[in-house]
């Protein structure tokens, strides 16, 4: 297994490096001047200088990439143009935000999905299965954002007066906040935006656990659940299928039929000696739609006016602000290759014959 | 399986200990085998139909579509619509031509009836009382009580004051609180009470004379004394003239100060006179002849004679079309002439009873008519009927809807709001006015072209990469699948964002973006088929046989190695027009007014709660397109895979 992980570690050193180039690449072949675009059109030459002195611009393109692996490795992820903060700050402020939502779509697409594949595999060819496939293969098919603008529609202005309403925007109703756990905990923190506690305590949802604060935590949810069930559709679609396609093959096989024959009842047949089998590909799928999830997220937050990873991404592409793009491309990237390192690894855990390729 | 090939004639004579050892590429026989297993797949035949559909809709676009797809309404022209307006289907109950959008009753007979300035509210006056209603959903709003029996009324251009005039008084209705703002004195009463265009002044007229007031004082600015009884009275558009006509002479007033500016003489008594809408012209009948004068040279500029006395004189103009026409009636005819045409009418339209008034609406595709119990809308190209509306009672006040697809009729006790155009718009309209359904249709031929050449592009470049991967093995393997390697480690439409940032937005730039973000995805399926193919015999065979590399790699390998290439190709296609419809809505992709759905979908994005279905359609079209695609992708995946056929 140690030999297996430190293999995959090795190859993923020149995956990352090659993220890095890309990501300086690409900041650097973005159309515009990075100086005008700041400082506004009518910026003078002088200006400019001073400007691309500050920021490194004027060294080769080479130098530049050496500092940029430099300042990287060393935690250094440069300042935003725009907002003239460093880029860690605003991740720290953006990054919770994401994160939140990820979380909350992939636990209503895991919570959904795998029951509905179960019972769709186990009631093969039955009108559930039918119409969950049909539902799964649509859900697929649909534009992340445009059902969350219709989600936001039906359960914000279609059912207004129903206790099914739930707030189309934001992140907590105006009014409402979530004292930071560290303060209710009396931690002395300094520069509270930047720190760790700072971080967590950007995750609502696990700010108003920790500090039982149960009305900020249910205002909360109740604004992540449309957003989470626009960028978790998409997931649940493909988990339901899998799990559905891995129960029906595992449930096919003879030892099922064994354990059938041995008399154990079809409760422990299903989730004791097929689901366990069944769950191999299910758990490979669920990591892989970590990314689907990301891109899910950069579509879905501007339709919820949520001001998270995707936000800043779209808006500094729009807005130039180089150091933005790179870092947060950077970043995005270097969570998706861990995650596929980790879910390869959970896949060898369970499945010995991986290892042994 | 059958060996196809013919062996050349001078082909080493090899004895083979099975018949079909050597296959060079999937027999015929193999891909109508496939072909048979995929049409017995339910998901399959779905795709297969809703994509044949599609391309249905794409080829015949021009025919299915009732607009073409940029052509903003108003410019066709079409009257009725207004921006954002909801789906319209006869056979859902959308009212047509004729159909009464809204019908309220006074409860007793109505004097006078007007449509507020910006149309959301309709005002009515019975005796002495002024009823208003919302003209959205005919909800009364409230009732405005006078002492005596008003006379005349009229909104301020910005809805928020009616002025009304009652007996000897003139009120200044506040709207919003529902109550007086001003009470003037009038002595003598009037029967015309008139706003100018930005309310700050207004006009009162009885039959011989005019006061102009002032909104800041309230008070009369000056009285014009004609000498004879009025014909008319009337603001030009910035408010600095007021026009009268009365006797055989239209004069002009300043405004400010009530002195005469200028005087046009007539041979006989004026009938009518009215300025156009940019009041640069003023069209006066009297006697049997019509007139269009400048009204800064004071110049004739147009005449035309009839055989019967003219009356009722009215312009319609479509200043975009460069339409500029004139209306007037003898007895029970309707006469219209082009201004810049010659001396004979145009349109000679027999309304059946002595008309009242004419008006045209305001892109002059539409007259109507008005007589003592009967309405008729008549088509201005053609000169057909549109509309008649027979009321027992005379018919008070008829006008036209500022959108020009409705005339409010008030008779009686009733004020109707009736639909004068037909025209259905399945999916509505646009933010800027134009047909969504057709917009919709046409944006079926780019998805399917989004969907086709990215995908095409990504497996050609894919399979090459994934094929000289795989076939030379070794350093060149590495390097590519390296590069590769890099690319997928982004999440794809991440890495898309960025390309079609470095690359500029534009659709083409996005199936580029597109095109290079899939080609890793092909390289591997392609790398993985060909090495599994290329340790087969028949390979071995003809490396053996001194078959060239390149030969053996795209003639031998490739075709062996296609099947996975063409199921992850079909499923491809989907994402591909998803990613294209993301890129499009963030404003990288297609650009307005090109009728992309992502595109479309991204413009009304912030209208949701206020107009769904615009963002409904495309995004259903969006979806039946991909999921097409992707139930074709997993019955070929079945049928190329017999081992998953159960």
């Amino acid at each position: 297994m140690a030999s297996y992980l430190a293999r995959r570690l090795t190859l993923a050193v020149p995956v990352l490096l090659g993220i890095l180039f890309v990501t300086f690449a690409l900041a650097r072949l973005l159309p515009g001047d990075p100086c005008r675009s700041t400082l506004g059109e009518k910026a003078t030459d002088e200006i400019c200088d001073a400007f691309n002195e500050r920021y490194g611009l004027n060294d080769s393109i080479l130098e530049q990439f050496r500092i940029y692996i430099n300042d990287v490795l060393h935690g250094d992820l440069g300042e935003s143009l725009k907002f003239g903060r460093p880029v860690t700050e605003l991740m720290v402020e953006r990054l919770p935000v994401t994160l939140e939502l990820s979380a909350f779509a992939m636990l209503f697409a895991v919570l959904l999905g795998i029951p509905l594949g179960i019972i769709s595999a186990y009631y093969h060819n039955s009108a559930v299965d039918v119409g969950t496939m049909i539902g799964a293969n649509m859900g697929v098919s649909m534009p992340v954002f445009w059902l969350g603008l219709m989600l936001s529609y039906l359960f914000g202005v279609a059912l207004k007066d129903t206790p099914f309403w739930l707030p189309p925007t934001g992140r907590l109703t105006a009014g409402v906040s979530i004292q930071p756990f560290y303060e209710a905990w009396g931690w002395n923190v300094d520069g509270d935006a930047l720190t760790f506690p700072g971080f967590i305590a950007n995750i609502n949802t696990l700010n108003a656990i920790l500090i039982g604060d149960w009305n900020g935590f249910r205002d909360a949810a109740k604004h992540l659940i449309l957003p989470a069930m626009a960028v978790g559709t998409i997931p649940l679609s493909i988990i339901a299928r899998m799990t559905r396609s891995s129960l029906l093959e595992v449930l096919g096989l003879n030892y099922i039929r064994t354990a059938r024959a041995k008399g154990v009842k079809e409760i422990g047949v299903v989730g004791r000696h097929g689901l366990r089998n069944a769950m191999l590909p299910v758990v490979t799928i669920i990591g892989l739609s970590l990314g689907s999830l990301l891109s899910g997220a950069v579509l879905t937050e501007t339709v919820f006016g949520l001001s998270g990873v995707g936000r800043i991404l779209y808006d500094s592409i729009t807005g130039r602000d180089y150091t933005v793009v790179q870092a947060f491309t950077l970043i995005i990237a270097v969570v998706f290759v861990f995650i596929n390192l980790i879910v390869d690894a959970l896949y060898a855990y369970l499945d010995p014959r991986i290892r042994l390729e | 399986m059958q060996h196809t090939e013919p062996v050349s004639p001078d082909a080493p004579d090899i004895e083979l200990a099975v018949e079909d050892a050597v296959v060079a590429r999937p027999s015929k026989s193999l891909w109508r085998e496939t072909l048979e297993r995929l049409i017995r797949k339910p998901s399959a035949i779905v795709g297969l139909t809703m994509l044949g559909f599609l391309v249905f809709i794409a080829v015949f676009a021009p025919l299915i579509a009732t607009h073409d797809p940029l052509a903003v309404l108003l410019d066709i022209p079409e009257e009725g619509v207004n921006k954002r307006a909801d789906p319209c289907i006869h056979l859902l109950g959308c009212p047509s031509a004729g159909d009464s959008l809204l019908g309220v009753d006074a409860g007793m007979p109505v004097d006078i009836a007007e449509l507020s300035a910006t149309n959301s509210l309709m005002a009515a006056a019975s005796g002495s009382v002024i009823r208003v209603w919302e003209v959205d959903n005919g909800k009364e709003l409230f009732s405005l009580e006078h002492s005596a029996p008003v006379d005349a009324i009229s909104w301020a251009p910005n809805d928020q004051k009616i002025l009304a005039v009652s007996g000897e008084e003139v009120i200044v209705w506040d709207v919003n609180r529902r109550t007086p703002q001003q009470t003037l004195t009038l002595e003598g009463g009037a029967d015309l009470v008139l706003w100018n265009a930005d309310g700050t002044r207004f006009l009162t007229a009885d039959s011989t004379s005019v006061t102009i007031w002032d909104t800041l004082s309230w008070r009369p600015v000056g009285t014009i004394e004609l000498d004879g009884e009025r014909i008319a009275a009337e603001w030009n558009v910035n408010g600095t003239l007021v026009m009268t006509a009365s006797g055989n002479q239209v004069q002009l007033w300043n405004a400010f100060v009530a002195t005469e500016v200028t005087s046009i003489p007539h041979d006989a008594p004026i009938t009518s006179a009215t300025f156009n809408r940019s009041s640069n012209r003023i069209l006066t009948t009297s006697g049997n002849e019509l007139h269009v004068y400048n009204t800064a040279s004071y110049e004739e500029l147009f005449s035309a004679e009839y055989d019967g006395p003219l009356d009722n004189g009215a312009w319609g103009e479509s200043i975009s079309r460069g339409i500029q026409n004139v209306l007037a009636s003898s007895g029970d005819v309707a006469l219209m002439w082009e201004v810049n045409g010659g001396d004979s009418p145009v349109l000679e339209l027999v309304h059946g009873e002595p008309i009242r008034s004419i008006q045209s609406s305001p892109l002059s595709t539409r007259i109507f008519t008005q007589g003592e119990h009967t309405v008729r809308v008549w088509d201005t190209a053609s000169g057909k009927e549109v509309v008649v509306e027979n009321r027992d009672a005379a018919v008070v006040n008829v006008e036209w809807e500022n959108n020009g697809g409705a005339v409010l009729l008030a008779s009686g006790s009733a004020v109707d709001v009736v639909k004068t155009t037909d025209y259905q718009y399945l999916m509505g309209v646009d933010g800027n006015i134009r047909d969504q359904f057709s917009r919709v249709i046409y944006g079926a031929r780019l998805s399917l072209m989004v969907g086709l050449v990215t995908v095409t592009f990504a497996v050609i470049i894919g399979t090459i990469a994934g094929a000289i991967a795989g076939f030379a093995g070794g350093w060149a393997d590495n390097v590519i699948m390296r590069i590769m390697d890099v690319m997928l480690a982004f999440p794809p439409l991440i890495l898309a964002i960025a390309v079609v940032t470095v690359l500029g937005p534009g659709l083409i730039n996005a199936l580029l973006a597109i095109s290079i973000v899939f080609i890793p995805a092909y390289a591997r399926v392609a790398r993985s088929g060909v090495l599994a193919v290329k340790e087969e015999d028949f390979v071995t065979a003809d490396r053996a046989l001194g078959v060239r590399p390149v030969r053996i790699l795209f003639r031998r390998i490739l075709p062996n190695a296609l099947a996975p290439l063409i199921v992850q190709a079909t499923l491809g296609i989907g994402t591909a027009i998803l990613d294209a419809a993301a890129l499009s809505f963030l404003g990288l992709g297609a650009q307005p007014p090109t009728p992309e759905w992502g595109a479309m979908l991204g413009a009304e994005r912030n209208q949701i709660f206020t107009a769904p279905h615009l963002v409904f359609y495309p995004g259903i079209a969006i979806m039946i397109t991909v999921l097409a695609f992707n139930l074709l992708g997993d019955g070929l995946r079945d049928a190329l895979d017999p081992r998953l056929d159960r």
